[in-house]
């Protein structure tokens, strides 16, 4: 078990296109420390570095600049097999040629265990996971399920300084992701080894990580736990990826009528929250963006005080309805309750509220959120 | 196209038409594939028969025999020279054997240990060069095989090779062709088996021995049986550069053979029942290996389709 740190981490790939060689930059000056035993996420859209990260931690690819620490060492200059952790793979890279007892125990075999102490091992582990009886099987003749514990266990028998995944559940379908998804969790809290776990699925990174590093275009936009980054988003790129459905942006104009007041593109306004009123005085007359998550949005009967929004469609998805909504020009959706169905009419008006404890306001300009500091 | 207006009996009669047509091109195609086998395996029968015929000291298409009658092993006495005088000077057929089998088996070998690990490398393992020195093998590939056999020449008599196994030998230790297809075909393998096997400890050499090797099995039976069939039927290069009887091989020696006046045959004398049941012999190692591992063969043809 060990800490994990990441100083200054750059990676640029040399791309040949048509004799000419572009610079790809993967990962930007990255710096991250991963606590001992912590599940940590790397939560990214597709393309943003996330693999590249874990590869680089793996030491399966070299950093272009920076430096990496496993465990208090410098280990940038260590090959993947000085490193000492284990690594999960989206393919599973189960060995075609061997039964899930020779995968489980080529790592332990290169390290030279003993035979006994190898078998011990591997049956332990295969026990943990349920996967005992299928240790001379082939993996070909292995369901997607059964190859990705025989995965896990080809990590888990070397008991690891640190576990890496990159996006070890995509292949799955989504019943059986949501099933691994919490043995993977209990499997963290039984064995405490620092985990690093890469995901473009938001779910996936809220319910398994201890903290979530947020990344885009190869850089850190937000580290936090999942509550921080799903109700303290530190820009605006953060809060439109977390969330389903996502959050609402109203452009929105901020003036003075007895009190700071937004005045929304159709001309209504709301008070702004008093504990924003110094932070937004600097923007008077100014337009920001207000942000809102669907379930804050409410429909009330009574006109004082609201805003008035054209419902453009409905959804009903079991437990709520999903209401899609214009403001002006801008589209925004909100979460109401079955029981409030009758207030619903497509193709008419509606006042709405905002909870305004819950609202997040960002600079235009920045794209920060105003917020926090 | 069926016309939904057609009575049923005029559907049927259309049905029963290219039922019927179909059956003709099937046989038609059928008797096209028998002719060319027959084609292709009459002088394998022809030679075959004749081995176990006896044949007169002339000896011409006419007398042609489509049935050895009777059978006899003269032929194969007679080129093993069991029945030779001993003042006439023998023919090392036993060793124009060995350097058949040295020279089938050992560039093989070679072949495949160095093609595989020189595929793998342009396969899996980043250097610089690595495109270029890719371009340079497909480059090599389109070279007529003819076209290097002077220079060649022209090296193993500087070297002072011929005549020896060094000349026949050598030049057959690696191939760009079998680069290529091992390069093909072990980058079919996906990397993160190679990446894993990194994460689990395992040396560069290890990861070929123990995860490339045992995946490429199919290319490489491919890659045996065409170099030992192809070694073993090689005459032109070592025919060149050898030029004393003990350093033949079995194709070379045969090929001599048919020359009057050498190796124990009279001048004047065409001694095809010799020759012909010294080319039975010649074939056998070649059948056998095809049949036996026919089985790879055919998988190391359909080779690239990897499945995990
Ligand atoms: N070996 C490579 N050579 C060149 N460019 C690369 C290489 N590996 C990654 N890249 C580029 O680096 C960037 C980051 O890639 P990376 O695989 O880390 O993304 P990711 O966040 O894992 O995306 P995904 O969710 O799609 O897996 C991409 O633009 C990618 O094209
Ligand atoms: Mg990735």
């Amino acid at each position: 078990m060990a800490e994990i740190k990441l100083e200054n981490i750059t990676k640029v790939f040399k791309v040949q296109r048509r004799r000419r060689t572009e610079s790809v930059v993967a990962v930007d000056g990255m710096n991250l420390k991963i606590e001992d035993g912590e599940f940590l996420v790397l939560l990214g859209p597709s393309g943003c570095g996330k693999t590249t990260t874990l590869r680089i931690i793996a030491g399966l690819e070299t950093p272009t600049e920076g430096r990496v620490f496993i465990g208090g060492k410098d280990v940038t200059e260590y090959p993947a097999r000085e490193r000492g952790i284990a690594m999960v793979f989206q393919d599973y890279a189960l060995y075609p040629h061997m039964s899930v007892f020779e995968n489980m125990s080529f790592a332990l075999k290169n390290l030279k265990f003993p035979k006994d102490e190898i078998k011990k091992r591997v049956t332990e582990t295969a026990r943990m996971l349920g996967i005992e009886n299928l240790l001379d099987r082939m993996p070909k003749e292995l369901s997607g399920g059964q190859r990705q514990r025989v995965a896990l266990g080809r990590a888990i028998v070397r008991k690891p300084q640190a576990y890496l995944f990159d996006e070890p559940l995509s292949n799955l379908d989504a019943r059986l992701r949501i099933q691994m998804r919490a043995e993977l969790k209990e499997l963290h809290m039984k064995l405490g080894t620092t985990a690093v776990y890469v995901t473009h699925d938001q779910i996936e990174a809220m319910t398994l990580g201890d903290r979530i590093v947020v990344m885009r275009n190869g850089k850190i936009q937000q580290v936090g736990k999942p509550e921080e980054i799903y109700h303290r988003p530190a820009n605006l790129f953060v809060a439109n990826f977390i969330g389903t459905p996502p959050m609402c942006f109203f452009r929105v104009k901020v003036v003075d009528e007895n009190g700071i007041k937004f005045l929304f593109k159709n001309g209504d306004t709301m008070t702004a929250p008093s504990k924003f009123w110094e932070k937004l005085s600097k923007y008077l007359e100014d337009e920001i963006i207000v942000g809102v998550r669907p379930e804050d949005i409410k429909p009330v009967d009574r006109n004082d005080g609201a805003l008035n929004v054209f419902i453009s469609s409905s959804e009903f998805v079991g437990t709520k309805i999903l209401v899609n909504f214009k403001i002006g020009e801008e589209r925004g959706i909100m979460e109401v309750e079955p029981e409030k169905a009758n207030l619903i009419m497509v193709g008419k008006s509606l006042p709405i509220t905002f909870n305004v404890e819950k609202l997040h306001l960002f600079d235009p300009e920045t794209q920060k959120n105003i917020g926090v500091d | 196209m069926i016309n939904p207006i057609d009575s049923e009996e005029k559907i049927l009669k259309r049905i029963r038409r290219t039922r019927i047509l179909r059956r003709i091109i099937k046989v038609f195609f059928m008797s096209v594939i028998v002719v060319w086998g027959i084609v292709s395996l009459f002088p394998m029968y022809w030679m075959f028969v004749t081995s176990f015929t006896y044949i007169g000291p002339s000896f011409t298409m006419r007398d042609i025999k489509w049935f050895p009658n009777p059978p006899t092993l003269q032929n194969y006495k007679d080129f093993m020279q069991l029945e030779a005088p001993w003042w006439i000077e023998k023919r090392p057929w036993q060793r124009w054997f060995l350097n058949s089998l040295l020279v089938a088996l050992i560039p093989t070998l070679s072949n495949l240990i160095f093609d595989s690990m020189a595929g793998y490398s342009l396969a899996k393992l980043r250097f610089p060069g690595r495109n270029t020195l890719f371009w340079l093998i497909i480059i090599t590939m389109m070279i007529p095989e003819f076209v290097p056999l002077i220079p060649l020449y022209k090296m193993m008599y500087d070297f002072n090779w011929i005549n020896t196994y060094w000349a026949l030998l050598f030049p057959g230790f690696a191939g760009v062709g079998g680069v290529f297809l091992f390069k093909q075909s072990i980058q079919t393998l996906p990397s993160s088996l190679i990446d894993a096997a990194r994460i689990d400890g395992a040396s560069e050499f290890k990861i070929f021995w123990k995860i490339v090797l045992p995946l490429s099995k199919p290319i490489l039976a491919l890659m045996g049986i065409v170099g030992f069939v192809g070694g073993w039927n090689s005459f032109f290069w070592p025919y060149l550069v050898t030029n004393s009887s003990e350093m033949f091989t079995i194709q070379v020696g045969l090929t001599g053979m048919m020359g009057a006046g050498a190796f124990g045959i009279p001048p004047g004398v065409e001694a095809y029942g010799e020759i012909f049941a010294g080319a039975v012999l010649a074939a056998i190692p070649v059948i056998v290996i095809f049949f036996a591992f026919q089985k790879y063969f055919v998988k190391g043809i359909t080779v690239g389709a990897f499945k995990g």
